[in-house]
């Protein structure tokens, strides 16, 4: 599956990644909200306990923080980080191999790292009963908004977030200036986001 | 939702595809504090993003306390601004460490990028150099009488055998020496001492004896 818009979403988080090396640590918070989940994907793929994936993943953001600056955008942000979750994931399932109390249980056996392979219906002990009915109830509203959808926003928000193009794509494919594309996404995206805002909140039990 | 509410929520959505630059840009991060709407909006809007592309990532009732717990670590680096300037692969101070040890519950590896690694991997291979190089030394000085003795002159070729017999037998052990074999080399000497390249041999490895042909 393509990246959204990539060129245009890595510049965005180029932007961020350089108001973060300049000191701001709030621009690098919005990049840990953007990639969190995707990261935490990737290391649940590599380790079954989800305190050691959280553990695992808060370790990627923190090397990630520190090495910020040698980030130059030559790969998108996401890639970068990518490798760093990795190597992190890797050094940790090493350490935990030469600790003889480290049960096998906590280790997945394949440590596929290959985050686009499914893992179909396997149980995880990241999902707890309460939080796979919270996640099913998010995609479902997700998708119920999405097919309450007028067409032309739910073609614009599909052609955008599932296709990943650009807006100048968009724009051409829907016969419409770059303004309206604009328009159209973000009220698709008010649209869905007003049913699970309440959902997000809930479950976190704090807002933003 | 007012007309202010929604020109920062669509400035979010923009941002999110990046296209915000500049001025627009600062203005969107900035407007992103703690507990604002804007940040909220943030949130679900790539909730929303990652769901559509893949129902495994609707899992984010933890969201707020990863970031809550993440900034709680970041706070415990000495100072973020110097630690995003310096290197990412310095040692971090020992404090750090052990707060990162006993949350994290590894330990520093042998491949860890290191100061300490590298002087311990440069002083090895000092060392290393060193010691063949010693070893090596002692090697020739200690075979150099035996081949300065072993090629002796006519009138002591006997005795010149004998000590490089006992030079070598110092260091390598006793040679059994036969006194026939000896004599017949003294007797015969143009056959043994000197090797076909016309150079001492330095010893006598073998010695042949061939009766005159017919």
């Amino acid at each position: 599956m393509p990246a959204p818009s990539a060129s245009a979403s890595n510049d965005s988080d180029l932007m961020l990644v350089q108001r973060s090396v300049a000191g701001e640590q709030r621009a690098f918070e919005l990049l840990v909200i953007k990639y969190q989940r995707r990261i935490q994907r990737l290391i649940g793929r590599m380790v079954r306990d989800v305190d050691l994936v959280e553990d695992i993943a808060q370790e990627t953001f923190i090397r990630a923080y520190r090495a910020l600056h040698q980030f130059r955008g030559d790969a998108q942000f996401y890639t970068w980080l990518y490798r760093i979750a990795v190597n992190t994931a890797k050094k940790f399932l090493m350490e935990l191999k030469r600790d003889p109390l480290v049960s096998e249980s906590y280790l997945r056996s394949d440590e596929d790292e290959d985050e686009t392979k499914s893992r179909g219906n396997e149980p995880s002990t990241q999902e707890t009963p309460e939080s796979a009915y919270a996640a099913s109830e998010i995609a479902a509203a997700v998708n119920a908004a999405m097919a309450a959808l007028p067409e032309d926003l739910r073609q614009a928000v599909t052609l955008r977030e599932i296709e990943g193009l650009s807006y100048e794509e968009i724009s051409a494919l829907m016969g419409c200036p770059i303004g309206t594309v604009r328009s159209r996404i973000f009220r698709a995206r008010e649209a869905i986001s007003a049913r699970i805002r309440p959902m997000l909140e809930n479950q976190s039990g704090k807002r933003w | 939702m007012t007309q202010d509410t929604m020109e920062r929520h669509e400035q979010v959505s923009a941002l999110a595809d990046g296209q915000l630059h500049g001025a627009e840009f600062v203005r969107a991060v900035d407007g992103m504090v703690e507990g604002s709407d804007a940040l909220a909006t943030w949130h679900a809007y790539h909730v929303l993003a990652d769901v559509l592309r893949s129902r495994d990532l609707a899992h984010c009732a933890d969201d707020t306390a990863f970031l809550t717990r993440l900034k709680q670590r970041l706070a415990l680096q000495s100072d973020g601004a110097v630690a995003l300037v310096g290197d990412a692969d310095l040692p971090i101070a020992a404090e750090q460490q052990r707060s990162l040890a006993a949350s994290f519950g590894t330990r520093v590896s042998a491949n860890d990028a290191g100061w300490r690694w590298k002087i311990l991997a440069g002083v090895s291979l000092v060392l290393s150099f060193v010691a063949v190089g010693w070893s090596a030394r002692l090697g020739v000085e200690g075979r150099q009488p035996a081949l300065v003795q072993a090629d002796p002159g006519p009138a002591s070729a006997g005795v010149g055998i004998a000590s490089a017999a006992n030079a070598a037998g110092g260091a390598q052990g006793v040679m059994i020496r036969d006194p026939a074999l000896d004599a017949l080399v003294a007797a015969h000497r143009q056959f043994g001492g000197t090797s076909a390249l016309q150079m001492p041999a330095g010893f006598l490895r073998n010695a042949t004896f061939e009766p005159p042909a017919r």
